[in-house]
């Protein structure tokens, strides 16, 4: 079941890769495009900087400049998730029946149908030259356990964004049109580019336990740094979350699949 | 002409009449609207904490800076997504209708996409004050600046549908448009002021930015709605965005002109 399971979301990435890289100029763009993006966030920390005496609450320009390249690695898992995005509407259209009857996880076909492989290879791929030249030319002294504390601390916490947002998504079984509450998450990712250790303590606990953005950002940047203390805690925090929300997806997918009924066909 | 013109602003009608989003605008003021304002007000918080000054503005001045570029930005919201109804009437060969029509495209895709941010701008000003009131920022009075303000904001806007409208008359030549536009969108929230205000960049970007379409689309109105601009200065930035968008006007026309011209659409 596995095996079959991950032959189908390969040949997914696949067609997306090659349905999308059709457009040389458009794949060319798109590449620059997220170069660009990471750069405008890069003039803005050096344009703000200019006038904090080249630090802000303790961040210094090369390390904000990693944040902001930590921002582009948890969009590009995103894209491996856009399903989660459609999957309110599917519901509501009654679309759903395409999936339940075919004879894989119907989460997994309806995820693997809209994967943006070639996008999430782009962003990596920016994500990776960013980092590597921040970090090369401005020295930032790293080790191989802060990096390893960093990156498992992203992966939980981009878990437990999308276990959220796939939660949010099923929620249209009951509430409806729930486009809106995924809008507010999305707001809230405005979060990620900004140090969240630099706001007040209620924010900086409602960004780590209720929308937890400081797991893709702040958090995983200071632990990959060498900064902020040993990461267990977050390592912890991380998988505190991971669990708790995917026993909740769990429970609501079962109760919501039951709930389900479409007409037509 | 004048027969025209009507014809445009029944569809400026017919567009505001079928924006059923009318809701879902007041749901985006009252639930997004505070987040992002909240954002960008305790982040500059933490920065004025070391500064008195950024690019010439202090702490309320800032906050009242991007109190008007986020009503700017969510009033010209849906003149983000002409490139792609442009797109899409290209791609999918609708255009024949549009072509077949006695009417000119530019002109009726511009009236219909105003539709959407004239209801903004009623839905938005009450909030826009209440957020003044709240954050206890300067509320502009004087009718003259008001003024310029509007007739900037308008002209902004014009800046704006203009380079959607070039991206979008792309699609005659490069069939997919979406890399090209989300590269201007970069470009855009750095050069227009959406990001920083452009005083606040560096020297070599500021001239670069001078060079550019987009500071007439956020920057300029908002310094004029500052009020603390000379009138012959708001007049001459005023002037400048003219210039634009006679610029962006004419190479839309050749872009078009040329791009029609190689059109071609099966089937109808």
């Amino acid at each position: 079941m596995w095996r079959r399971s991950c032959r189908l979301l390969a040949r997914f990435a696949l067609v997306s890769f090659h349905d999308m890289s059709v457009f040389r100029t458009d794949f060319v763009m798109s590449l620059l495009h997220n170069l660009v993006y990471q750069g405008i966030f890069l003039i803005f920390w050096k344009s703000v900087l200019a006038f904090t005496a080249s630090r802000l609450g303790g961040w210094t320009f090369p390390e904000l400049a990693v944040l902001t390249s930590f921002t582009l690695v948890s969009a590009a898992v995103a894209q491996w998730f856009v399903g989660l995005q459609q999957l309110s509407s599917k519901i509501l259209d009654g679309d759903l029946d395409k999936y339940l009857c075919k004879p894989v996880s119907p989460l997994l076909a309806l995820l693997g149908e809209s994967v943006n492989a070639l996008v999430s290879f782009q962003q990596l791929v920016s994500a990776g030259l960013l980092l590597t030249a921040v970090c090369l030319y401005y020295r930032v002294p790293l080790t191989l356990g802060g990096v390893a504390a960093g990156l498992a601390i992203l992966a939980l916490g981009c878990a437990t964004i999308l276990l959220i947002r796939g939660c949010v998504a099923l929620s249209a079984f009951w509430l409806g049109d729930v486009s809106r509450i995924s809008g507010l998450f999305e707001i809230s990712g405005d979060f990620e580019r900004y140090p969240i250790n630099l706001f007040p303590g209620w924010l900086q606990g409602t960004l780590t336990w209720i929308v937890p953005v400081g797991l893709i950002s702040t958090w995983p940047v200071l632990a990959f740094l060498g900064k902020g203390g040993p990461p267990w805690a977050w390592l912890a925090v991380g998988a505190a979350l991971v669990l708790f929300w995917s026993l909740l997806f769990g429970e609501i997918w079962r109760r919501a699949l039951r709930r389900y009924e479409s007409f037509g066909g | 002409m004048v027969r025209r013109l009507r014809v445009y602003l029944g569809v400026l009608l017919t567009r505001m009449k079928s924006a059923a989003h009318f809701r879902a605008n007041v749901i985006a003021w009252v639930l997004y609207s505070p987040l992002q304002i909240a954002i960008i007000y305790l982040l500059w918080k933490i920065i004025y904490g070391t500064t008195r000054e950024v690019g010439g503005l202090r702490f309320n001045e800032m906050i009242l800076y991007y109190l008007v570029v986020h009503f700017l930005g969510r009033a010209m919201l849906p003149l983000q997504t002409v490139n792609y109804e442009v797109w899409s009437e290209i791609n999918k060969g609708k255009l024949d209708i549009y072509l077949a029509r006695p009417l000119g495209f530019g002109p009726f895709v511009f009236f219909r996409s105003l539709g959407a941010p004239t209801l903004e701008i009623c839905l938005g000003v009450p909030f826009f004050l209440l957020f003044s009131v709240l954050l206890r920022l300067p509320i502009q009075t004087d009718p003259l600046v008001l003024a310029a303000f509007f007739l900037s904001g308008l002209l902004g806007a014009v800046v704006l549908f203009m380079i959607q409208f070039l991206i979008g008359s792309l699609t005659f030549w490069v069939e997919k448009i979406f890399g090209i536009r989300d590269l201007m969108v970069s470009l855009f929230m750095l050069f227009s002021g959406q990001l920083i205000p452009i005083s606040a960049l560096p020297p070599l970007v500021v001239r670069l930015s001078r060079l550019l379409p987009f500071e007439s689309i956020f920057f300029v109105p908002a310094m004029i709605y500052r009020g603390a601009l000379p009138h012959l200065d708001a007049a001459a930035l005023m002037l400048q965005q003219a210039i634009w968008i006679a610029v962006l006007w004419a190479a839309a026309a050749a872009v078009w002109k040329r791009g029609v011209a190689r059109y071609a659409s099966q089937g109808g």
